[in-house]
């Protein structure tokens, strides 16, 4: 079958057949590891229990116990979708899904889509920016070029604090494309924002990681296990405590972020250290058939974006952290999205495409092509078997943008979808509307609390939404 | 109206001379002005728009009640006035006030920003704790160390702040990851050091390997033979071939000054030209380069005093003449020295005492080596590294731990106060000494716990941070005056600013005479600093991302089907083309202007052959000379790249990235709603992007801005997305690359362009000086600094726009030489109570 026409299928209305999953060819031959370098334990066709004999005895990590942590993980697109091809209706098995959201036709049971919900202090700012930074905290992003930056804690890093704290790593925070280093001196915002959704401080990002090879270290590296840096990290605190009385009160939050940091990276020294996995000549030891990837930023796209996710999978599945965000792009990304069969040309000139239907189609297309990527990420989720059920059944998996429609700039009726969590009593397979003016922030105060946060309001909510 | 816009510029070449008596009445003071012809004005025409519900293009102008907020606001309102010069604004569908009404409120505006201006600085703004850029790091490093790699690989991005660099202070984050990456490179580093307890840290390009102390023995053993082996090599290497000294020292020049000649000259290629061994040729390059010995020094100091090629034919000459004077010397002292070795190292008797002692020739020969005052006399470096040698073969032989700790200590304190960049104290001493001695235990290997303490001080925040000594700024400054910084702390804001690295010993002893602060002294060791090698951070790190080119790294991607040129190769000889461009422009001191205007460029082999250009070989840059379109920034691969759309380019982006980068007049975002390219005519396939965008400037919303940026980037479009010249478009149609500016100029081709630029280059200057001070302060330009601005632009249009002139200036401003006194929480001042104001032309 031609699939181009396939995906440029003209219809833009609900459609229901499971069978016209838009996929492009490339996903497919990519799809389930084909050419993805981490294979994936062998846990994954094993019985539960042996599986977690195995990855109690080979890894470093949480106690295997037999009820599995609820694990988190939000994943961002930037500049929005073509609302109009963003539609699901129904409940169940019987939910329709239009043209962009074909792809999650499999696991319309496992979902909830919801409709309404928006970010009351995006609306203000940039197009683009505000309403990426505050996608996870819900704040007031402070203009500016890069004085005083200020957007909120994101709600992942809460929870990433709170329940997360004695993990071996707090939370995973990855992305595809660097951290822009720019002023945008047209609308006077600096493109730190627009590469962060996850802030541990209300004035500080959560640097995001690129690299695959550097996210795997951080997960199965014994670089930090080596006692030498506990005597470091103990002196140049010493260092920094005595800088911290020499220096003007303004600055010693500079300071105070590096005796944090310090403390932090103690904390995983020692937390490595007393389960550390090495060879005797030292080297690290990995979950079985599991190989680092390579070095370096992966030329395709669509590896990359791969590998990245197949990380979160793999941090969860051996207990390496509870809570992970991954980005698809940074705000007004305009990734050249020319791999994809019909598109031609960068995501954000594409997403203001002006009604000119090529363009329309072209964006949608786009949207399309992160609901693959996402889908497939819920495929493989629902292949690990975990306790009673699978690792998607104690995951919930956030899905969207701070942008509804991207060519006016909307952030009313978010795209958001929530993914997952059958075992942890999520009522799934449902299309939410919520009343006007919801704040999303809602949504994140109901995940704050299955993930044990004690938390009554959050952003511009003081109720959590129903899941 | 051009009354009103003469004047708007006057402020930038017209010269301040502040607190001359004014005609204007004293009445007018700003308060005055303020109340009686600005605020109702914007009140009735402004506010319906930019006010702070609506805040129309994200412009709220309600937040100044009085003369001192346009001050504080500078940059917002500078910008609101040239939209107000131009009749962009109120725009065309609103309420056009009377044209005396609106001159009179302008010039009401002006005068209270301009007399600020022209005031004299008197607030050097804030300076901030600030971490070291990742590219700080690594040239930190590598003037640390001697090694240069690229150590922060991997780590995540220095986000930019203020105008737009990435050294921007309170944007440089530490993070727990950010931490544990360091702390992985920081033993990556200390392996590459190899210790020994005379001579010290030491590091090699290759990591070393962990040593226990036998193995220590046996190396340190094996560095006395490298030692002799590099003295003999080092001098004995030409003595077959007297008559070829003369023509190594020159090949020697010649492959230093490649970068001078404008081609890289190899050694293999200047071995071939003069008939010599080409290994030979390589070696003593490299020895020169690498050697730390003293006896390279000689030569190297002889190679470095001769002159550089020189421009002009009768300058090429003058400068043979003295290249060939200076060779004989070199030739000779080669010469010289090694006659002098010759004899001390092969003396007959030396030999018949080795044996009559019954000693192993090379034990004795290095005792009598030590003895003779004649070899110490010639070559005083590579004796004393024998002398160290042998004594830490003594030392490592029987090592007591207090004995090795007392002769390291030494060398310990040297790299922690190079790393620091400031002498450190007892207490810092006594510590780190307790920590080589702990180390020791836990390690239980000398070099090893040696390893561990310079990875120790590579991760303090002493090395990572800089931290100016905030214990003199608090003296003096009780009134709210001015600090100087401590002559330490100025020499580490220079290096910073120009190297973006340590200070070199030149530097520190310049600084350590106490006379940096002296003017002339300062202005000598900016002209100096700006001619050494390591000024090439300027044009990777400063102009790159001022002039955008650091930008093709992180652009989309063009579109490989159509541009299947476009790869990472091509991308590095742009930025290098670019680099290159305004490293020579350094170090020739031309003007400013060039970087607009100019008939040359520099290419190398692949960009030559993109561009159509014939007879250039290699991977180098060369200087080439070339027609005016492609001279200067508008003719760089780099430009044309980084305002490409993946698929065609962008007459749009082209255009706002001149308003933006050349001119500093960003266009405000587009509204949300509109494409680039816009509607009804959006699907009809036949029209140009020009003619879309005619259409697209027929809204009168869109022309404010459109009318401004399309015709600039009109002009350009004899460029494709790589800088290729053509005639024919994307669509193939005959390229129409008239662009009819503002005024109703038309600009014909990027020349046409060059010139509509160039008639506005004191706005070009205001930029330079602004984007220069705020990559040297690290921080985001603020009101306060408008008179360093101005007095800046001022010195440039005296001295031709010479760009020393610009780092000079900079250099000795008021901000960059002096902070903010400590208790000064905001040291606003109130520049409207000064005096008269002066009259607007």
């Amino acid at each position: 079958m031609n699939k181009k026409t396939q995906i440029a299928g003209s219809d833009a209305s609900l459609n229901a057949s499971s069978k016209s999953r838009a996929v492009t060819r490339r996903a497919v031959l990519r799809g389930l590891g084909a050419s993805v370098a981490l294979p994936f334990m062998p846990s994954l066709h094993a019985s539960p229990r042996a599986a977690e004999i195995a990855m109690a005895a080979a890894l470093p990590g949480l106690p295997a116990s037999h009820t599995p942590p609820t694990r988190l993980a939000c994943l961002f697109f930037p500049n929005g979708v073509d609302v109009k091809n963003w539609k699901a209706q129904g409940s169940g098995k019987n939910m329709q899904l239009s043209k962009t959201l074909a792809p999650l036709n499999d696991f319309k049971e496992n979902m909830t889509v919801f409709e309404g919900l928006a970010h009351e202090n995006a609306k203000k700012g940039d197009g683009h920016y505000v309403k990426t930074a505050s996608w996870l905290s819900g704040e007031v992003v402070r203009k500016t070029r890069g004085e005083d930056i200020r957007a909120g804690v994101s709600m992942d890093q809460i929870i990433a604090k709170t329940v997360g704290a004695n993990d071996p790593i707090q939370s995973l925070v990855l992305g595809v494309e660097p951290t822009k280093s720019r002023v945008d001196t047209n609308v006077g915002f600096t493109t730190l924002y627009g590469g962060h959704v996850s802030w541990s401080s209300p004035v500080m990002p959560s640097p995001k990681e690129v690299f695959p090879r550097q996210a795997f270290d951080r997960l199965f590296s014994v670089s930090l296990n080596q006692r030498a840096n506990a005597s470091i990290l103990d002196a140049v605190l010493r260092d920094a405590n005595a800088l911290r009385g020499r220096i003007a009160a303004k600055d010693r939050q500079t300071l105070d972020d590096y005796l944090e940091s310090v403390r932090e990276v103690e904390r995983r020294v020692e937390a490595a250290s007393a389960n550390a996995k090495t060879t005797k000549s030292g080297a690290p030891v990995y979950p079985k058939g599991v190989k680092p990837p390579e070095e370096g930023l992966p030329q395709d796209k669509v590896d990359h974006m791969n590998l990245m996710m197949d990380l979160m999978i793999l941090a969860f599945q051996t207990n390496k952290t509870r809570v992970a965000t991954f980005m698809f792009g940074n705000a007004v990304s305009n990734m050249n999205m020319n791999f994809l069969d019909g598109v031609k040309g960068g995501h954000h000139s594409i997403s203001h495409h002006g009604n000119n239907q090529q363009q329309v189609d072209m964006y949608q297309k786009i949207n399309t092509f992160h609901v693959e990527m996402f889908a497939r990420m819920l495929k493989r989720m629902s292949d690990v078997e975990e306790g009673d059920g699978t690792l998607l059944d104690h995951s919930m998996i956030l899905y969207g943008s701070g942008l509804s429609d991207g060519n006016r700039h909307q952030s009313n009726n978010l795209p958001i979808i929530l993914a997952g969590g059958e075992k942890i009593g999520l009522n799934q397979g449902r299309v939410v509307s919520a009343p006007k003016g919801t704040p999303l922030c809602a949504l994140h105060l109901a995940l704050m609390q299955q993930m044990g946060v004690d938390a009554k309001q959050f952003g511009d909510a003081d109720r959590a939404i129903g899941l | 109206m051009l009354l009103f816009a003469a004047a708007v510029l006057s402020g930038v070449l017209a010269g301040g001379l502040p607190g001359v008596p004014g005609a204007v009445a004293r009445a007018d003071t700003g308060q005055v002005l303020w109340a009686e012809k600005v605020q109702p004005f914007l009140e009735y025409y402004c506010f319906d728009c930019h006010d702070d519900t609506l805040q129309r293009g994200d412009v709220d102008l309600t937040q100044a009640s009085g003369p001192d907020d346009l001050i504080a606001g500078f940059d917002l309102w500078e910008k609101a006035m040239v939209q107000f010069r131009d009749q962009q604004m109120p725009p065309a569908s609103a309420e056009q006030p009377p044209e005396k009404e609106r001159l009179a409120a302008g010039e009401a505006m002006l005068a209270i920003l301009e007399r600020y201006r022209e005031g004299e600085p008197t607030d050097p703004g804030p300076t901030h704790v600030r971490r070291l850029t990742a590219e700080e790091f690594r040239r930190s490093v590598r003037d640390l160390t001697g090694i240069d790699t690229d150590w922060t690989k991997g780590f995540p991005a220095d986000p930019a702040g203020g105008e737009g660099f990435t050294n921007h202070a309170s944007t440089l984050y530490v993070s727990p990851m950010w931490m544990e990456k360091l702390l992985v490179v920081g033993n990556r580093i200390a392996s590459h050091a190899s210790i020994t307890p005379s001579t010290g840290i030491r590091f090699y390009d290759a990591p070393v390997g962990e040593r226990t102390d036998s193995q220590y023995l046996k190396a340190m053993k094996a560095h006395v033979a490298v030692v002799r082996g590099r003295i003999l090599e080092g001098l004995g290497v030409y003595e077959d071939d007297a008559d070829a000294f003369p023509r190594y020292a020159l090949a020697l020049w010649r492959n230093k000054q490649a970068a001078a000649l404008g081609k890289g000259v190899s050694p293999k290629v200047l071995a071939q030209e003069q008939g010599l061994d080409p290994d030979l040729l390589k070696k003593a390059s490299r020895f020169i380069d690498q050697s730390r010995d003293k006896d390279a020094t000689g030569l190297l100091r002889i190679l470095r005093s001769m002159p550089r090629p020189g421009k002009t034919e009768a300058a090429a000459q003058a400068a043979d003449e003295q290249a060939q004077q200076a060779v004989k010397q070199a030739g000779q002292y080669i010469r010289d020295n090694r006659q002098a070795l010759k004899a001390i190292f092969a003396a007959p008797s030396v030999k018949r005492k080795n044996t009559a002692a019954g000693v192993t020739d090379e034990g004795r020969r290095y005792v009598l080596m030590l003895r003779d005052s004649e070899l110490k006399r010639r070559v005083p470096g590579a004796f004393k590294e024998l002398e160290h040698a042998l004594n830490d073969v003594k030392m490592a032989s029987s090592p007591s731990r207090g004995a090795l700790i007392g002769q390291a200590r030494d060398h310990l304190f040297a790299f922690a106060e190079k790393a620091y960049r400031r002498p450190i104290n007892a207490g810092e001493r006594r510590q780190l000494v307790r920590y080589l001695d702990d180390a020791w235990d836990e390690f239980g290997a000398f070099e090893m716990a040696m390893r561990q303490t310079i990875k120790r001080v590579i991760v303090s925040p002493n090395f990572l941070f800089r931290i100016e000594e905030a214990s003199v700024a608090k003296k003096g400054g009780a009134g709210g005056e001015p600090v100087p910084v401590s002559p330490n702390d100025l020499a580490i804001r220079l290096s910073y600013f120009l190297w973006s690295s340590l200070p070199d010993q030149a530097l520190r002893d310049r600084a350590a005479s106490g006379r940096l602060h002296d003017e002339q002294a300062l202005v000598e060791e900016v002209r100096r600093m700006l001619q050494a090698p390591q000024a090439e951070a300027l044009g990777s790190l400063f102009f790159s991302q001022w002039l955008g080119y650091q930008q093709l790294f992180e652009h989309p991607g063009l579109d490989e089907s159509i541009y299947p040129e476009a790869d990472d190769t091509l991308k590095e000889a742009m930025f290098a083309q670019a680099s290159a461009y305004v490293l020579d422009l350094i170090r020739r001191d031309g003007s400013l202007l060039e970087l607009i205007d100019s008939e040359h460029t520099f290419v190398n082999q692949d960009l030559a052959s993109l561009y159509g250009i014939e007879g250039i070989q290699g991977d180098a840059m060369q200087r080439i000379d070339c027609d005016r379109s492609r001279g200067g920034i508008l003719g760089w691969g780099a430009t044309h790249w980084t305002t490409a759309m993946p698929d065609r380019t962008s007459p749009v982006k082209r255009g706002a990235w001149v308003l933006e980068t050349i001119l500093g007049t960003p266009p405000p975002p587009p509204p949300a709603n509109v494409s680039q390219l816009e509607e009804e005519n959006a699907n009809d396939q036949n029209l140009t992007v020009r003619e879309r965008l005619e259409v697209h400037r027929d809204n009168p919303n869109c022309a404010a801005c459109h009318s401004r940026i399309d015709p600039i980037g009109f002009a350009m479009d004899g460029f494709d997305a790589l800088g290729r010249q053509r005639t024919m478009d994307e669509l193939n149609r005959p390229i129409d690359d008239v662009g009819q500016s503002v005024d109703g100029q038309k600009m014909h081709g990027v020349n046409g362009l060059k010139d509509n630029v160039k008639t506005q280059k004191a706005l070009f200057i205001r930029h330079a000086v602004r984007q220069t001070l705020g990559y040297a302060l690290g921080r985001a330009v603020g009101y306060y600094d408008q008179p360093t601005i101005r007095q800046i632009e001022e010195k440039l249009a005296e001295d031709n726009y010479k760009v020393s002139t610009l780092f000079v200036e900079v250099s000795k401003s008021l901000p960059f030489r002096y902070r903010r006194p400590e208790n000064a929480a905001t040291a606003r001042n109130k520049p409207l109570d000064q005096g008269p104001l002066k009259e607007s032309s």
